[in-house]
């Protein structure tokens, strides 16, 4: 009986002590509850980072095509009144038939005027859009390395809690 | 009292079984979280690369983009300023104006608001004032 007991005590002597020391090793760390508050942390940051980056490409290429649409309707207009003075010079030039007399008759150097006046202030109008977006875009360009850093900053962190395991 | 011995070593044995495995999924778990701020950290830094090419690409296509609108625009400029366009526009609308007046004094003269003398002597005038203009619109090959 005697001996039934003290070998009782002495387990369960070793149990408490293997039990104190899981507990420590559980406790020591709150360190690894820090650690997954860190983890946390990190998380939060780069999803953020992610959700603010994550439709830029998308904003870019947005205003890739409006700037293909300004470049067109620029060239367009220019085109256009090319013709148009073609078409002015060679109502003056030719002896014409009727159905040209009749087409003349639409063209005047007024009517090209006014036409090229209006083109103009479209060509200045898209010019400020054109260049407040360039703005933009040199902008969005300086932020990137701050960005950069910043990712970086936040691979440094995780590197220095995947050491701490 | 042999009996209750092995049921309070049993008890406290799974206690710290229970215990270490606790451990252990907590670590997994650690694991588990540091692959996937891996992969999103790699993400967000291929997300960062794709932006700076798309920025990079974009400023040289605006860029681009004005210079053709800055050339479009000096070419109304220059037309609009060429000096026989000008004068070109200049006839065209005094010639309009004469036309415009020549309607009104039409209208007086059927209102009977002027006499026919009068009436004349304004629409001759006038139709001399045009013709001389318009053999000067002629000449310039406006039209």
């Amino acid at each position: 009986m005697k001996k039934i007991i003290l070998t009782a005590t002495l387990v369960a002597l070793t149990s408490t002590t293997t039990l104190c020391a899981i507990e420590t090793e559980t406790t020591k760390p709150s360190r690894s509850q820090s650690k997954q508050t860190k983890i946390e942390l990190l998380e939060l940051k780069i999803t953020k980072y992610t959700k603010h980056l994550e439709n830029l490409p998308i904003k870019i290429k947005e205003v890739l095509l409006e700037l293909g649409d300004y470049e067109e309707k620029g060239n367009d207009a220019e085109n256009m009144t090319r013709n148009l003075l073609q078409t002015l010079d060679g109502c003056v030039m030719n002896e014409l038939d009727s159905m040209a007399e009749d087409a003349c008759s639409d063209i005047t150097a007024t009517s090209v005027s006014k036409t090229i006046k209006d083109y103009k202030l479209e060509m200045k109008d898209m010019i400020k859009v054109v260049e407040a977006k360039l703005d933009e875009l040199k902008k969005q360009k300086k932020n990137t390395p701050i960005i950069e850093g910043a990712i970086k900053a936040l691979t440094d962190a995780r590197d220095i809690l995947k050491g701490t395991k | 009292m042999k009996r209750k011995i092995l049921m309070a070593l049993t008890v406290l044995g799974c206690l710290t079984v229970v215990n270490a495995d606790n451990n252990t999924v907590d670590w997994e778990k650690e694991e588990a979280k540091e692959v996937m701020l891996e992969q999103k950290t790699k993400e967000l830094r291929s997300l960062v690369v794709e932006i700076d090419m798309l920025t990079t690409h974009a400023i040289r296509v605006a860029e681009e983009t004005l210079l053709s609108l800055n050339n479009n625009l000096e070419f109304f400029e220059k037309v609009e300023t060429s000096e026989s366009f000008r004068q070109c526009v200049v006839l065209e609308e005094y010639i309009g104006s004469i036309e415009k007046d020549r309607t009104i004094a039409l209208d007086l003269y059927r209102a009977k608001k002027v006499t026919s003398k009068q009436y004349e002597s304004y629409t001759t005038k006038a139709d001399e004032r045009k013709n001389r203009l318009q053999s000067k619109l002629d000449k310039k090959k406006c039209k």
